[in-house]
């Protein structure tokens, strides 16, 4: 019956709502957070942020926070390498990408001097400033990811530190 | 201490403190066009200026910007630019030769250098992590910075920065860096004797294809063709225009390279400014009239064209910035209605990622204090196993969110292969009438018989409030939940049921005689030999006493003139496959058509089949079904 067993789990012996056209597929282990989200408070301002690091590390090095909202994602920037705030509960409160097309991000430049090609600049070293909402003390963490893969993480309560605090 | 130390004391103070104030780096504005969440905040620094050649700094931003907003497409979209500029003295002027001999070391804030890469005019930072705090500093930035350096030797580079000395040649040069760094535009020159053999670029404005197919959508403009010599390449790269100013300096951008610096731009800036309502999302009660309206700066030279969409259909003739919507034709529950702004500069004539069209959104949802909202909170049976013909307990929980009482309604049970359930494919499992249905939840329980052909696999159990819309409800996308049962192979039995949409319970049907109609009585006989033969008949004089076939098998219909007539008629246009063999899964699927007017009288009857095997004869009978013919 061990199959029988896994059918099930498999099903997940819960009724789920309907919505229509009908797209429910069976809950998630960890419950949606929509109606956490709607409850969150809009993010105050925006901090822009100072990434150091290489293909397969970052971190942040300087952070300043700014009171303008965050101006958001440029349209139709796509990247592999993202930088997620999460909440104390691993929740994303956002995922902002990372454009990164102007370092050289082969893994054979990794560690090498940095290359001109005419009057371009190519280097392996990343150095570069990001945008992310501020989300106050909801922020527990920001994390750098490449895909799946975590690239680094930095405390909030760090971010605010080099921020002056306060934020 | 004399009248004269003290004063001696005091300017020493003021020294140190004016030196720790020149170290400090000054942010000032210098362009401002609006908000920054709107616009494309610009950050340019400065290195190689000292503390007294800040003048000499602001003179060179003002003369760059005065050059940038008189080319294309800066002149066009000046006004979506802020520029800021962070100052922060160095202690020396000018930046490091390392080429020249002896090498000239400047001490700089950013440690400027030429021979970057070994490119001699390649001028570069190096403390980059600096430059990017300070540039942080500013109200706001895109991620790329521009730095200007106190040089008078040629040169610049691009990267996350964009860098040119301040020399004569200095707008030209930090124009065509900007084009690499804002634009991400590739260099049009070429290097003699070198092909390129590599696959397509990225960039907008090179190209390995001889015709330079990326940019045929400006073909014969602006002497757009391909121009072989690009990229570094004398051979196998074209670049659009034979020249352009990512090839030399001192002429003008393409159209190609201007199309993609302006959706770069685009990319960035939010030409929607202000809206009304202000917030995203609100809540109308039916019959109001909302007005709607937002702001933008897109210029009016580019023919800004506005639209408004309610729930994703465009109104028509709304082309203005503020509409009015006017909910009292609205369903109840949620809509959206979305505002855009298309800039169609003649500038930009492919633009895949819309970057020329800003968008917003409002969710508006619709109520009624009259209303009612169903939904389901919970649904669960006491069966995971069910065999066919079987009765789970299935429990339910119904709320109704008012503000309003609801009724009359039904909930409607259906079983489906797929987590959707059509009301005209679905098996039917019948349905619970609720006449009234007070705001608050209850606990409710249906126990349906599942139908007799039930397949061994896993089925989705639907429950359906209020299918018809007889109750008006604030939302009406929420009246459905679902869960899943695995079907199991069933007993041998033979059984007649109906296989109709919407009939439950599956052992009675009826037809209008007025109208006419069809309906399928469905022989199931999971375990019968193959090949057996069917007979559906008919009859309206009962079931009892029945009809003896053979011993231990008798038909549970009298016979009468239905029977007669259903015989005589069989698989004809009113019995179709009433007579027939069953398929492989022991289904024998029959139909049985009234035309309209048919002259048959009102009756009450019943089906009931029976079962002949090619050996042994007489093998079995069915239960009876009623047929009501109102």
């Amino acid at each position: 019956m061990l199959w029988a067993g896994v059918a099930l789990a498999g099903l997940g012996w819960i009724f789920v709502p309907h919505a229509t056209p009908a797209s429910d597929a069976l809950p998630p282990a960890n419950p949606p957070t929509a109606a956490a989200a709607a409850q969150r408070p809009e993010p105050n301002g925006h901090y822009a942020l100072v990434v150091e690091g290489d293909r397969d590390h970052l971190t942040i090095t300087h952070a300043h926070w700014k009171p303008d909202p965050w101006a958001g994602v440029p349209k139709g920037l796509t990247s592999d390498y993202r930088l997620a705030v999460l909440d104390a509960a691993g929740d994303e409160l956002a995922s902002v990408p990372l454009d990164l097309s102007k370092f050289d991000l082969r893994p054979e430049a990794k560690g090498s001097a940095v290359r001109s090609e005419g009057c371009t600049v190519l280097d392996a070293r990343v150095a570069m400033l990001a945008n992310v909402p501020c989300h106050g003390d909801l922020a527990a963490v920001h994390v750098f990811y490449r895909g799946g893969e975590e690239l680094g993480r930095v405390l909030a309560t760090t971010v605010r530190d080099l921020a002056g605090g306060g934020k | 201490m004399s009248r004269h130390n003290r004063f001696a004391g005091s300017l020493g103070a003021l020294a140190v403190l004016a030196a720790a104030h020149a170290q400090q780096p000054i942010v000032q504005t210098v362009y401002s066009s609006g908000t920054t969440q709107s616009r494309y905040d610009m950050v340019i620094l400065a290195d190689g200026y000292q503390a007294a050649e800040q003048t000499t700094f602001q003179n060179n931003v003002q003369a760059f910007l005065t050059a940038l907003f008189q080319k294309q497409p800066y002149a066009t979209f000046a006004s979506y630019y802020n520029v800021h500029t962070v100052f922060r003295a160095s202690v020396d002027s000018g930046a490091s030769h390392p080429d020249a001999n002896p090498p000239i070391v400047r001490n700089t804030a950013y440690g400027a250098a030429y021979n970057t890469g070994g490119t001699a005019r390649c001028l570069y930072i190096n403390n980059t992590s600096q430059a990017l705090a300070d540039a942080a500093l500013a109200p706001a930035n895109e991620g790329r910075v521009l730095v200007f350096v106190n040089d008078s030797r040629y040169g610049g580079c691009a990267g996350q920065f964009a860098v040119s000395y301040n020399g004569s040649s200095m707008t030209e040069v930090q124009i065509h860096e900007i084009g690499h760094s804002l634009g991400s535009l590739a260099d049009e020159y070429d290097y003699p004797n070198q092909t390129y053999t590599g696959g397509e670029p990225g960039q907008a404005n090179i190209s390995a294809s001889p015709t330079g197919q990326k940019w045929s959508h400006w073909w014969g403009t602006d002497g757009i063709s391909a121009f072989q010599g690009a990229g570094y390449y004398l051979y196998g790269l074209y670049r659009p225009k034979n020249n352009c100013l990512m090839r030399s300096l001192g002429v003008p951008m393409c159209a190609v390279c201007q199309e993609q610096s302006t959706r770069t731009l685009n990319s960035i800036t939010n030409v929607i400014t202000s809206t009304l309502p202000t917030a995203n999302s609100l809540s109308l009660n039916v019959g109001t009239v909302q007005p709607f309206a937002f702001t933008h700066f897109v210029p009016a030279g580019n023919s800004p064209l506005i639209q408004w969409q309610l729930d994703g259909n465009v109104i028509p003739g709304a082309t203005s910035p503020s509409w009015l919507l006017d909910t009292t034709n609205l369903t109840l529950g949620t809509h959206t209605v979305e505002a855009s702004v298309l800039d169609r500069t003649p500038i930009v004539r492919q633009d895949p990622s819309q970057t020329m069209r800003e968008r917003r959104t409002w969710t508006v949802v619709v109520t009624d204090p009259n209303a009612a909202n169903l939904r389901f909170s919970a649904l669960s049976s006491n069966l995971v196993w069910v065999q066919p013909g079987q009765s789970p307990v299935l429990s339910y929980t119904l709320a109704n969110d008012g503000p309003a009482a609801a009724g009359p309604f039904d909930v409607e049970f259906f079983l489906s292969t797929t987590t959707s359930y059509d009301p005209n494919r679905s098996m039917y499992l019948g349905k619970q009438a609720f006449a009234s249905f007070a705001v608050g939840s209850q606990a409710q329980q249906y126990s349906p018989q599942v139908p007799w052909r039930l397949e061994g696999r896993v089925y989705y159990v639907f429950a359906v409030a209020d299918r018809q819309n007889s109750v008006r409800e604030t939302n009406e996308n929420d009246n459905s939940r679902y869960g899943a049962f695995v079907g199991q192979a069933g007993p041998c039995v033979t059984k007649l049921e109906y296989a109709d949409p919407l009939v439950y319970p599956l052992s009675a049907a009826a037809l209008p005689v007025s109208t006419g109609g069809a309906v399928q009585p469905t022989v199931v006989a999971r375990c019968a030999a193959p090949g057996t033969l069917y007979l559906i008949a008919w009859g309206c004089s009962g079931t009892v006493p029945g009809t003896p076939l053979a011993p231990g098998i008798t038909v549970p219909l009298n016979q009468d003139l239905c029977t007669q007539l259903g015989l005589a008629a069989v698989n004809g246009a009113w019995f179709q496959n009433f007579l027939g063999t069953l398929d492989a899964q022991g289904l024998g699927r029959a139909t049985f058509q009234v035309p309209a007017n048919s002259g048959l009288l009102a009756s009450t009857g019943h089906f009931a089949a029976l079962l002949v095997d090619p050996v042994q004869g007489f093998s079995g009978v069915t239960n009876p079904v009623v047929i009501d013919l109102q």
